[in-house]
């Protein structure tokens, strides 16, 4: 860990102890800093401004309510705050495709490649760090994993759509990720 | 639990778990691992370390209005100020206890706070442009919290001398007048203040009542009859009640059914109004009585005086219905030949006293 990464920690840490005194102002840092990271994640996998709204309160709603869940020895607000998010985005998309009916199938089409929110600005180079090291995968690992991650897929319909095994779909989940987080701690964006 | 086989399966989808690419009882088995195996759970920190940096190239801004509605529902869910311990308490056995300190329905008033306090719950939910949205009474939203606020002004103007939230309503004011002044109230402050006022004038209505708990015993002048408060505070419950279930069916909420020990409460104090409801549909005093087979979670018998004598003897009738309905017939979601019930005896007599549980209803 970098000296930068110390001093990120202990803000990290004086943040979390702002939130679990009830500090109005520690959650609209909080917002201001991560509602463009949660909204853009939210909007991606559920492709509906009115749901990523409605993610959006809840997952703030949440932090706010029990804070004490999340513990900054051992996570990063932004990793918190994405894995929340990005489950509930995910179960939306899941109730819709369940309410939709089974017979339409959708998850056997094609994806359509990507409504990309990105929205330019917020560019930044961490995201291109991390974009570039996604493109350093192998193509079938990236396609599983955007498939997994971005389409809201579980892996039982990754394999459909790719037409390869349950087992084979999983274990390019299970390596791509794995090669991601070496780059990434290579990078210094991680900790392994 | 921890056996070979075990391990294998989720180490092996561990990746999957950490996209959110698993079934949720396979997430389930997957976490349950994880508390026993510490290799796998540092594979699973490693993996969700990953898995969460695919979002940060695709951030966007919220619309900028969206900040100021996600930071009050926060705020309303917890106040500002309160702490919370960390690390997490274990989970106490039992059921939680209640964060609302008005949260007990045992009698009129507490049952009025529970339904303050779920509505309240369900408002800061809201989106902004769920406030506007029409209900089946025919307001939007925000003017059905205006009606609510409204109307518990008559008992606010009963009970608590000069409350700071009137709008002056002359003493003699009808429901309609009155949910007028408020809507246009509500308009010039926007929903936010409004779902605050109606708050603060209901947090204040029970709060009066625990500290002079004598009031409860007396009569207050609501909408130009003299009503006992406890039966006025189980009004507003009951109408807090059906307008949240309003505004639940509005925004596509699923329904909240009352408790039993509520819909008893609700179902009792309506009851007791029929012999004044009888007088004033000017049904013709009867010998006997009429007697209410209410069935279901909250339900009982009741005996309703037909206004002559021989209010002791068998009685002239009997209907028999499902308690909620019942209440449903008072709140006005029934007419007195729809309400689904069973007639015995008199049916003149029953048919008054259906005519006359009708006519409580308001909107």
């Amino acid at each position: 860990v970098t000296a930068a990464g110390t001093d990120v920690k202990q803000q990290e840490r004086e943040l979390h102890r702002r939130l679990l005194e009830g500090d109005d102002k520690a959650l609209a840092l909080l917002y201001d800093e991560y509602s463009p990271l949660v909204f853009g994640l939210a909007l991606r996998v559920t492709q509906d401004r009115g749901a990523a709204e409605e993610i959006v309160q809840s997952v703030f709603i949440q932090v706010w309510e029990r804070p004490e869940v999340f513990d900054p020895d051992r996570g990063t607000f932004r990793g918190w705050l994405g894995t929340i998010a990005h489950r509930r985005a995910v179960d939306v998309v899941r109730s819709q495709r369940a309410r939709r009916g089974r017979e339409e199938r959708d998850f056997l089409r094609t994806p359509t490649s990507s409504v990309t929110v990105e929205d330019g600005a917020v560019a930044t180079s961490v995201a291109e760090r991390v974009r570039a090291a996604v493109e350093q995968l192998p193509e079938a690992q990236q396609a599983a994993i955007r498939l997994a991650y971005f389409e809201a897929k579980t892996f039982r319909q990754v394999a459909e759509v790719l037409g390869v095994p349950e087992g084979t779909a999983k274990s390019r989940l299970r390596l791509g990720l794995n090669r991601l987080a070496t780059v990434l701690s290579a990078e210094g964006l991680m900790a392994r | 639990m921890n056996n070979d086989a075990t391990h294998d399966e989720v180490r092996e989808t561990l990746a999957a778990w950490a996209l959110d690419a698993c079934a949720d009882y396979e997430v389930a088995r997957v976490e349950e691992h994880l508390e026993d195996c510490d290799a796998c759970a540092e594979e699973a920190r490693v993996l969700r370390g990953a898995a969460g940096w695919l979002a940060v190239a695709q951030t966007a801004e919220p619309p900028a209005a969206l900040r100021d509605s996600v930071l009050a529902a926060a705020f309303a869910a917890r106040t500002p100020g309160q702490p919370r311990q960390s690390p997490p308490a274990p989970a106490a056995p039992g059921p939680e206890p209640s964060a609302d300190p008005f949260g007990d329905a045992t009698d009129e008033v507490g049952a009025y706070g529970t339904e303050v306090a779920k509505l309240d719950r369900l408002l800061t939910t809201l989106l902004p442009a769920h406030w506007d949205t029409p209900t089946a009474e025919g307001w939007t939203v925000v003017e059905l919290v205006a009606h609510l606020w409204a109307i518990d002004g008559v008992l606010a103007a009963g009970i608590v001398a000069d409350e700071p939230g009137s709008l002056g309503d002359p003493a003699d004011a009808g429901v309609d007048d009155r949910t007028t002044r408020a809507q246009d109230h509500a308009r010039a402050v926007g929903a936010e203040q409004l779902r605050r006022r109606w708050r603060a004038r209901a947090d204040l209505l029970v709060a009066t009542a625990r500290t002079e708990p004598a009031l409860l015993a007396g009569n207050v002048a609501f909408l130009g009859v003299d009503l006992p408060v406890a039966t006025v505070f189980a009004d507003r419950s009951f109408e807090t009640w059906l307008h949240a279930e309003d505004i639940r069916a509005a925004v596509g909420s699923p329904s909240v059914p009352l408790e039993a020990e509520e819909i008893r409460l609700v179902a009792t104090s309506a009851v007791s109004l029929l012999p004044l409801a009888l007088g004033l549909t000017g049904a013709p005093a009867r010998d006997g009585r009429v007697e209410l087979v209410l069935n279901g979670p909250g339900g009982g018998v009741w005996q309703v005086p037909l206004g002559g004598p021989g209010g002791d003897g068998p009685a002239a009738a009997t209907i028999e219905a499902d308690v909620m309905e019942f209440c449903l017939l008072f709140g006005g979601r029934y007419q007195p030949d729809t309400v689904p019930c069973t007639i015995r005896g008199d049916t003149a007599a029953a048919s008054s006293v259906l005519v006359a549980a009708a006519s409580l209803a308001r909107p």
